[in-house]
């Protein structure tokens, strides 16, 4: 995603701000400005010593004041080199970060808990000079287990990617608002910093565990139905008279020669594998930490339910009190059933328990929230309650019960 | 190379090169560093081989350094000496025993405490040439090091995951431990120095110099040896044959004015006393700081002023030099002189362990524009400054003294009271303040007796030390020139009284202070009824008569009759003396060789009439002993070497050189004369041409690095402000001539320009034509320099960006077919595919830079890196 400013730095309106405000948008990605202060900016600067850097101006001061002390010109001589290298170590630093454009490519739906890759790629859009030493410092809040990314030099006009690895432990959007490069280089002695406003939003849908252990507990055939719709099924459903225009195809024609009439046979559609996953969200009163932390193996729990079943053939819907995912199967219907499940949060402002159609095999997630009164007509759904359930080398097993 | 590999060996190479500059120092023991440096060579490739210590062997081996370190500081008494060793173990220890690579940085700072540490201890060019070495060295190391240092601390450093979707569209440049050195470190290292050296230059050369105490100077060995030299008190006939040899720079002289002189007659010590053997400087001394003025026994001014900054390495004499004659001589602060104002010598009261800058004042006097004073218009009675003679009666007009005979008479009336009426005659004494001889003590000044001085009235030894010494009448009449008989006469009765002291007192004449003659010893006990300007008469007297003295060794008589013979035609002094020049240098010939036996002046004069400076000088000055006119010996350099580069001459030990002052009467004072022949003065070195010209260079380097920062000071710094002021006071000038001439002729008031514009330092078309060079340099370096390689690089870029974006379209199945033009397939694929609506842009870039050459902007740059971007994620989610 690439950094838009759109927000012009704010009070005095001077020129000089003025002008750097027109040379970064003159600039699609974000750039440097000259001199960027902390706080009033979208950007923050940061400056600091290193130990080394302390240690060498400690000597600095010692060797000036020798000199200063003394009158050897040898020392001032020292002391002079010394006060170059600080020189040309600012300078070099403040050119390394200067002109350097930012961008984070980050996909837009992840799985919690599961590694996943974050590309940095950083452009040297300086005339002339290269970018040595670069690190992306900080990825993003929350952002974890991605260490450090380091740039070893960027030639002039240079775009150099690199990919950062780490994982995102909660579901949920998370929004990386934030990119930071540091520089040490060429000598060490301080640290410049600048916080790049680079936004990514990144949904981070539940993970997904084996199942199997918990669906082998449901009766068999659990979740076929059969149908009593119409459709190119093989169960004959009825006879009728032939509607002029319908395919010649449809006609039964043993019917029609016995009654004279042409008569077109209508036939059941084919058995449906259905199942609700049902997980009420509801709450008449602020959650505690215990009943959040049971909602959050649920939600797991339901996700993991739900690619299970999509994986074996079934039509999956989701019922929240938040919302409902219709019945659905393949790839694309569970991405959906995850990212609505990924924002799916315990909330009081719903007064309506969840309800759904009795006729549907439903699958009722319970995770010690007290019970509501359910409604008619749902007497056929299976109850899970995600208390009895861990999760254990990637699958759900049974908690044992002393 | 890879970069680790390169890193441990430049930090290798600054460890050793910090041990480099103490051992370079020359203060230390330098086994313990040859040691320290072997064994930091043992680490390195311990190092190598990835081998670290256990932590306990470190502390031992710090604890050990830190106990030896204890025990030479405790019970050696030298605390420098100590913390340098213990910083030499501290190095090794810590470059062996670190195992991360951040802990090197210790490394840094210890070799750098070992340059300050050796910059306090010595001042020679070569450690300003191991200084830079190790900027170079430094810049290098650390830059790789802080490289290393950030690349172990960050992520990609491992191996490339496979499951990165779009990974492969990213041109990855993963940097590891194993990556190869970039080829432009070295390279920008240099130029990095460069800029460090520049920067520091000017920085050092602006800061203030606000010196409170000397707080390192005083350290540092003085040299073991004596100085090879032949510049003391007592020279010792024959001293010349070994320095004459002697390749080595005695001194640097660097003419501060624009006109220089051909050549440097650089003078050291007049020695009054010649026993046969050796030469003695038998006057007294005085210590003294700061400014020296000399007070020559002149009246006239002679020869051209010059200003000369001296550099002295160490070693070679405490003697300072001016050219002949010098008026002026500066001692930087913190150091004591004494100064013989008889022998017109200053030396330090110490030998220096460092070099040693001083600024002199001279008048050249050059041989060629001598003169007879007999025949210098004003050198008349009244003009001279009279000695009364030995009657009393002759007057001195009072207001006729020129000013030099005054401040001479005022000095040695100084000097004599000083020697005379301070018990502890060798503790430095303040400077008195000038004495006004012109007025009250006028008539004390007067009863200085005119020359010709009486040697056997004068100088004659008393026979009893508490006899008043009586003047005695000259047997010649009041005119300054004696016959060649009657100074033969005098110069025997001298010599016949003082066999016959020496024989009555069975001691030599002059023991009260070692060999040196002191008014004290001079005139015996202290003469309390004589007043000052009695005492100073004596003294000038006295001193002018040992300039006299003749060794007992040597057969007067015979010397007397050649020098009657060669000079028998010579009505006056300086025809004398010059008759006598003229002969040693057209019938003696020049030898470095001894050949002269026994006695070595009538060996040398009648019969082997081959020698080198000291003969003829000796000989020379012997010889108008004995003809009545007082000479001394004059040990110095003479030096034609010029160096352009260094705009100094250099001054080496083969330069010593000999030569003689003939004293001209009172009116006139000290001339020089130089007997020996020109084939042997200013011998050029028997060095090849390319020898010649790198020596030259390197002096020239020493000379400036000697100059310019180890005694760069606060009147350095002035001078630099007042050239920056007059720089820019010429531009100035410069440009409001070139703003008027750019007006054809007419100023901005209309009048015209004047004819003498542009004549000074800056003129117009000059500058004009400077700039019109600059722009085109700019405009060269604009089409061929850097930024053209540049350009290219980001048609380059343009062109990779839609190369990689054409591989991307084809995984989707877009494939420019054969035919097809960029635009119309860039307007097929955005028909598809509304979301990449930039492909045309990127299209249009791609056009632009690679047929019309046009730079593509950054903002085109992000756009194409927006649009590879949008077609990654759609990657991604198909797959």
């Amino acid at each position: 995603m690439q950094a838009n400013p759109t927000k012009r730095p704010g009070g005095g309106a001077g020129v000089r701000r003025a002008f750097f405000q027109r040379k970064q948008e003159r600039r699609a990605g974000w750039r440097l400005p000259f001199r960027a202060r902390k706080g009033r900016g979208r950007t923050g600067y940061s400056f600091s010593f290193t130990p080394e850097g302390l240690a060498m101006l400690a000597v600095v001061f010692l060797v000036g004041f020798a000199a200063w002390h003394s009158g050897t010109n040898l020392l001032y001589l020292i002391f002079s080199t010394l006060i170059a290298f600080y020189l040309i170590n600012g300078f070099i630093l403040w050119n390394n970060l200067r002109g350097v454009i930012v961008r984070r490519e980050a996909p837009h739906t992840v799985q919690a808990g599961a590694p996943f890759h974050i590309g940095i790629t950083l452009t040297n859009s300086k005339a002339f000079f290269p970018s040595t030493g670069l690190v992306v410092s900080s990825i993003g809040k929350g952002f974890t287990g991605g260490r450090p990314l380091f740039f070893d030099r960027l030639s002039a006009g240079e775009t150099v990617a690199l990919e950062a690895s780490g994982q995102f432990a909660n579901r949920g959007i998370h929004t990386l608002e934030t990119l930071a490069v540091v520089s040490r280089y060429p000598f060490g002695f301080e640290q410049r910093g600048v916080v790049f406003p680079v936004r990514n939003e990144l949904l981070v849908v539940p993970p997904t565990y084996n199942v199997r252990a918990l669906v082998s507990d449901m009766p068999a055939g659990y979740g076929d139905q059969e149908s009593s719709d119409k459709g190119a099924g093989t169960d004959l459903y009825g006879l009728r008279e032939y509607v002029p225009g319908e395919h010649a195809r449809h006609v039964h024609w043993k019917s029609s020669a016995k009654s004279g009439k042409l008569m077109i046979a209508e036939y059941h559609r084919d058995e449906r594998r259905q199942i609700l996953v049902v997980l009420d969200n509801s709450l008449q009163f602020q959650p505690t930490p215990l009943l959040s932390d049971t909602f959050e193996k649920a939600v797991i729990l339901a996700a993991s339910l739900a690619r299970h079943f999509i994986e074996e053939g079934y039509e999956v819907g989701v019922s929240t009190a938040s919302g409902t995912v219709g019945h659905g199967n393949g790839r694309a219907h569970l991405d959906t059933i995850l990212r609505a499940l990924a924002t799916l949060q315990l909330t009081s402002e719903i007064i309506e328990p969840v309800s759904w159609d009795p006729r549907i095999p439903a699958i009722e997630l319970v995770y010690g929230k007290p019970p509501r009164e359910k409604k008619p007509g749902s007497n056929g759904t299976e109850t899970m309650d995600a208390r009895n359930w861990q999760i254990t080398d990637g699958r759900f097993t049974k908690v044992a019960t002393p | 190379m890879t970069v680790v590999v390169a890193h441990e060996l430049s930090l290798f190479l600054v460890c050793m090169w910090g041990a480099g500059c103490v051992l370079m120092s020359g203060q230390f023991n330098q086994v313990v560093i040859a040691t320290c440096i072997l064994l930091l060579l043992v680490v390195y490739r311990l190092r190598k081989r990835s081998y670290h210590p256990p932590r306990l062997v470190a502390n031992i081996a710090a604890v050990t350094a830190f106990a030896a370190a204890g025990f030479v500081a405790f019970v050696l008494n030298t605390l420098l000496d100590a913390t340098i060793y213990l910083f030499l173990f501290l190095q090794v220890i810590k470059y062996f025993t670190s195992a991360t690579t951040r802990e090197l940085r210790w490394c840094y700072l210890i070799s750098l405490f070992h340059v300050i540490g050796a910059s306090v201890l010595t001042t020679g060019m070569a450690f300003g040439v191991m200084f830079v070495i190790y900027v170079l060295l430094t810049l290098v190391s650390l830059r790789l090091f802080v490289l290393r240092v950030e690349a172990e601390r960050c992520a990609n450093t491992g191996t490339i995951p496979a499951d990165m979707p779009g990974k492969k569209f990213f041109p990855f440049s993963r940097w590891d431990l194993s990556t190869r050195l970039p080829g432009g470190l070295l390279l920008s290292s240099l130029v990095l120095t460069v800029a460090v050296t520049i920067l520091s230059g000017a920085t050092f050369g602006v800061i203030p110099r606000l010196a409170t105490q000397n707080l390192f100077q005083s350290y540092g060995q003085r040299p073991d040896s004596d100085p090879v030299s032949a510049f003391s008190e007592n020279v010792e006939f024959g001293a010349f044959e070994k320095i004459q040899l002697d390749n080595a720079v005695a001194m640097y002289v660097q003419p501060k004015d624009k006109q220089r002189p051909s050549y440097v007659r650089m003078r050291g010590v007049a020695l009054d006393s010649f026993d046969g053997r050796t030469w003695r400087r038998t006057g007294g001394q005085r210590v003294a700081s700061g400014t020296h003025m000399f007070r020559p026994f002149s009246t006239q001014p002679r020869g051209e002023l010059y200003n000369y900054h001296i550099i002295q390495p160490p070693g070679i004499t405490n003697f300072l030099f001016g050219d002949t004659f010098p008026t002026e001589l500066t001692v930087p602060m913190g150091f004591q002189y004494r100064f013989d104002p008889l022998a017109g010598a200053v030396w330090l009261t110490e030998m220096m362990p460092k070099e040693f800058q001083y600024p002199v004042t001279s008048r050249a006097e050059k041989l060629h524009q001598r003169q007879d004073p007999e025949t210098i218009a004003g050198l008349s009675t009244s003009t001279m400054l009279m000695l009364r003679d030995g009657s009393g009666d002759v007057p001195v007009e009072v207001a006729a003294i020129p000013d030099g005979a005054r401040a001479f008479v005022s000095s040695v009336l100084r000097h004599a009271r000083h020697e005379l009426f301070t018990e502890n005659s060798g503790e430095p004494m303040e400077e008195d303040e000038p004495m006004d001889i012109s007025s009250t003590e006028m008539d004390d000044a007067s009863t200085i007796p005119q020359e010709p001085p009486d040697p056997a009235s004068l100088g004659v030894p008393h026979t009893t030390n508490d006899e008043p010494m009586q003047d005695m009448v000259s047997p010649s009449e009041s005119d300054s020139v004696a016959t060649a008989s009657e100074r033969i006469h005098w110069q025997t009765m001298r010599l016949d009284l003082h066999r016959r002291r020496s024989s009555q007192s069975g001691a030599a004449p002059s023991d009260d202070n070692n060999d040196y003659i002191t008014p004290r010893t001079f005139f015996g006990p202290r003469p309390e009824r004589m007043n000052r300007t009695e005492i100073g008469r004596r003294l000038v007297i006295g001193y002018i008569n040992r300039c006299l003295q003749l060794p007992e060794t040597l057969d007067a008589e015979r010397i007397g009759k050649l020098a009657a013979a060669w000079t028998e035609d010579a009505p006056t002094t300086f025809a004398k003396a010059m008759a006598v020049e003229r002969r040693f240098q057209n019938e003696f010939g020049y030898s470095l060789e001894q050949r002269a036996r026994g006695n070595f002046i009538e060996d040398f004069l009648f019969r082997t009439r081959e020698g080198h400076c000291e003969y003829f000088a000796t000989s020379m000055a012997v010889m108008m002993r004995v003809l009545g006119i007082p000479a001394r010996v004059v040990n110095g350099y003479y030096s034609a070497e010029w160096n352009q580069m260094g705009g100094s001459f250099i001054v080496r030990q083969r330069d010593a050189h000999s030569w003689v002052e003939v004293y001209m009467g009172h009116s006139y004072g000290w001339m020089t004369f130089d007997p020996t022949p020109p084939a042997g003065i200013g011998r050029p070195g028997t060095r090849n041409a390319l020898v010649i010209a790198l020596g030259r260079f390197v002096d020239a380097m020493r000379v400036n690095w000697y100059r310019y920062v180890i005694d760069y000071n606060v009147s350095d710094q002035r001078e630099m402000l007042k050239f920056l002021f007059r720089v820019r006071h010429n531009i100035n000038q410069a440009l409001s001539r070139v703003n008027l001439s750019l007006i054809s002729g007419q100023s901005k008031t209309g009048k015209a320009v004047p004819a003498d514009l542009g004549s000074e330092n800056v003129n117009g078309p000059a500058i004009a034509g400077g700039a019109l060079a600059v722009i085109l340099l700019a405009y060269l370096v604009w089409r061929l320099g850097p930024g053209a390689a540049l350009r290219s690089r980001r048609k380059s870029i343009a062109v990779r960006y839609y190369a990689d974006i054409l591989q991307m379209l084809e995984k989707f199945g877009y494939k420019l077919a054969p035919g097809q033009t960029p635009r119309e397939f860039a307007r097929h694929v955005q028909q598809a595919e509304p979301d990449w609506n930039a492909l045309e842009a990127v299209t249009e870039n791609y056009y632009n830079t690679r047929y019309n050459g046009t730079d593509i902007s950054a903002a085109d740059l992000a756009a194409a890196a927006r649009l590879r971007s949008a077609m990654l994620k759609k990657a991604g989610r198909n797959k």
